[in-house]
């Protein structure tokens, strides 16, 4: 292919790609009291609204909640499950490795069906608790396998001689392994939070009425009608998208992203 | 515990039990389920039969929904592949500094809410929203077009839910790729079609075969974009799992058809994977 072919593949590429999120953040200035694109006229009326949307704003508060809890419960069992992954010396470890990624290959949708039957037994449906624990195994693989690659490119050498200094393996593993894994680890809790900002699929198995997520709020609000202080709280998620991904950055750099 | 390094020892290993087990048991219940009698009062007996998988495979509504979404997506994976293998090519070859500035903005739209992205989706394939506007512009349509409810619509919200995940995947593959290889063949007097052909092509199929494999898992069971783009109109395997299983209006769920259905869902993405990794094993395509 010609290179300014190439170039303009790619342009109407990116075109794609951002377009719909442009229409987004343009609907939420709205003037109209309907949503439409291109909008009728320029105004904050909907932001203004969406202040006293206590709707919108549990849904929201609730999410935040669920995904540093999940993520907190994610990372404490996934750290210690890729070091023994990365590092263990023992019979079966890389079926462990294989095991821990597998709820990857199973698609939302099954899983939350899934899930149902168990939550609905324990008479859990619409808990927290019943939605969190799912989220975890959610969550779990996609922090496995970030940190797996960052433990799996450090030097085992210099951890080794913290050892021959005398260091505890604890304490060798907590001054010398985890300040150059940290980075790695907020990344993977960046990803693993953005997994739970995200599910709209497995709630609507397990949550129940009662438990509404803000991924939830906003695909009832869009799919029984357009509501356009929508608009207001997906301009939100954009905007915080785009600072999550700043600190990414700053974390770990683009180039590492898969 | 004194092992000799940190985390070595098969203790750490125990913490990804409560996840494991968890999931194993989600899993191998469904399995069961899957062959257990429905059953309007209690939801299922327990009992050995085939009738679930026999409903799912003889019944219309079933086999036209699994089939579609296999169907589906299969077109939107070789759709994305296709836009998005010149896309990631460009950002390796071709954007020079502007490198980083695009996987950054191809990775920040992957990470935008997905619903968001859909919903705006459809807005913009609404009757008289802007894509109608523009094919008629274009002349392409005549009167207006409603492309919510449609398939065309359904693959739209598909290609566009993996092609940041295919770009990103193919950019990871295509970096691998020395480009020494590239200079050494365009030395020996190859051209640069001959040079792409015979060198980076090949070489970044195990990274094409993996985009492929993500493309089609996120198609395959999709949810989101068939519930909001189909409007009722286009329903796929992952929408019929979930109706079937809340049940409709008065009626209660189906449990064990619904974990039949599931399970069909599940070896169908397993025979994709397995097919097309087996095609492509056989090659030669990798580094040596």
């Amino acid at each position: 292919m010609r290179a300014w072919a190439l170039r303009v593949w790619f342009g109407a590429g990116m075109a794609f790609l951002l377009a719909p999120i442009l229409v987004v953040v343009a609907t939420s200035f709205s003037a109209g009291s309907v949503v439409a694109f291109p909008p009728p006229g320029w105004s904050l009326r909907w932001w203004a609204a969406a202040v006293g949307r206590t709707d919108f704003l549990v849904s929201l508060g609730l999410t935040l909640l669920l995904g540093v809890a999940v993520t907190a419960a994610g990372l404490a069992l996934g750290v210690p499950a890729a070091l023994a992954i990365v590092r263990g010396r023992f019979p079966g470890r890389r079926l462990l490795g294989v095991a821990a990624l597998s709820p990857l290959f199973v698609p939302n949708v099954v899983l939350g069906f899934a899930a149902l039957p168990i939550v609905a037994a324990l008479g859990l449906l619409g808990s927290l608790w019943a939605v969190g624990a799912v989220y975890v195994v959610l969550v779990f693989p996609v922090i496995v396998r970030s940190l797996v690659g960052t433990l799996a490119a450090l030097d085992p050498g210099v951890e080794d001689a913290a050892r021959v200094f005398g260091a505890s393996p604890a304490r060798a593993f907590a001054s010398v392994t985890l300040p150059r894994v940290a980075r790695g680890m907020a990344a993977a809790a960046i990803f693993a939070f953005v997994v739970v900002l995200d599910e709209a699929v497995v709630i609507a198995f397990i949550g129940g009425t009662g438990t509404v997520t803000f991924p939830q709020r906003l695909f009832a609000s869009i799919a029984e009608n357009y509501d356009p202080v929508a608009s207001v709280f997906a301009t939100g998620m954009v905007v915080a998208t785009a600072v999550l991904m700043l600190v990414l950055d700053r974390l770990a750099g683009f180039d590492r992203l898969e | 515990m004194n092992g000799r390094v940190f985390g070595g020892s098969p203790v750490f290993a125990a913490a990804s039990l409560p996840v494991l087990l968890l999931f194993g048991a989600c899993v191998a219940w469904l399995l069961v389920l899957s062959v257990f009698h429905p059953s309007v009062y209690s939801v299922y007996v327990a009992g050995l039969t085939g009738e679930n998988y026999a409903r799912v495979f003889t019944s219309r509504i079933y086999q036209t929904a699994l089939l579609r979404s296999v169907r589906l997506a299969l077109v939107s994976t070789a759709v994305t592949l296709a836009v998005g293998y010149p896309m990631a090519f460009h950002i390796c070859r071709g954007a020079g500094r502007m490198r980083k500035v695009w996987i950054a903005l191809v990775a920040a739209v992957l990470m935008v809410t997905f619903v968001v992205k859909i919903y705006a989706w459809q807005l913009l394939l609404e009757r008289s929203g802007a894509v109608d506007v523009a094919l008629r512009a274009l002349r392409l349509t005549n009167g207006p077009t409603r492309l919510i409810g449609t398939e065309t619509g359904v693959l739209t919200g598909l290609v566009y839910a993996s092609l940041p995940y295919t770009i990103l995947v193919l950019v990871g593959g295509i970096e691998k790729i020395p480009q020494t290889l590239e200079h050494a063949a365009a030395c020996t007097g190859a051209g640069p079609g001959r040079v792409f052909w015979t060198v980076t092509a090949p070489l970044s199929m195990p990274a094409v075969v993996t985009a492929g494999l993500f493309a089609f898992a996120l198609s395959v069971a999709a949810f989101v974009v068939p519930a909001l783009l189909g409007a009722g109109q286009v329903p796929m395997a992952g929408l019929v799992i979930q109706r079937v299983s809340v049940g409709l209006g008065t009626a209660g769920g189906d449990w064990p058809l619904a974990a039949a259905l599931s399970a069909v869902l599940l070896a169908a993405s397993a025979l994709f994977s397995l097919l097309l990794t087996a095609a492509f094993a056989r090659r030669r395509w990798r580094l040596a």
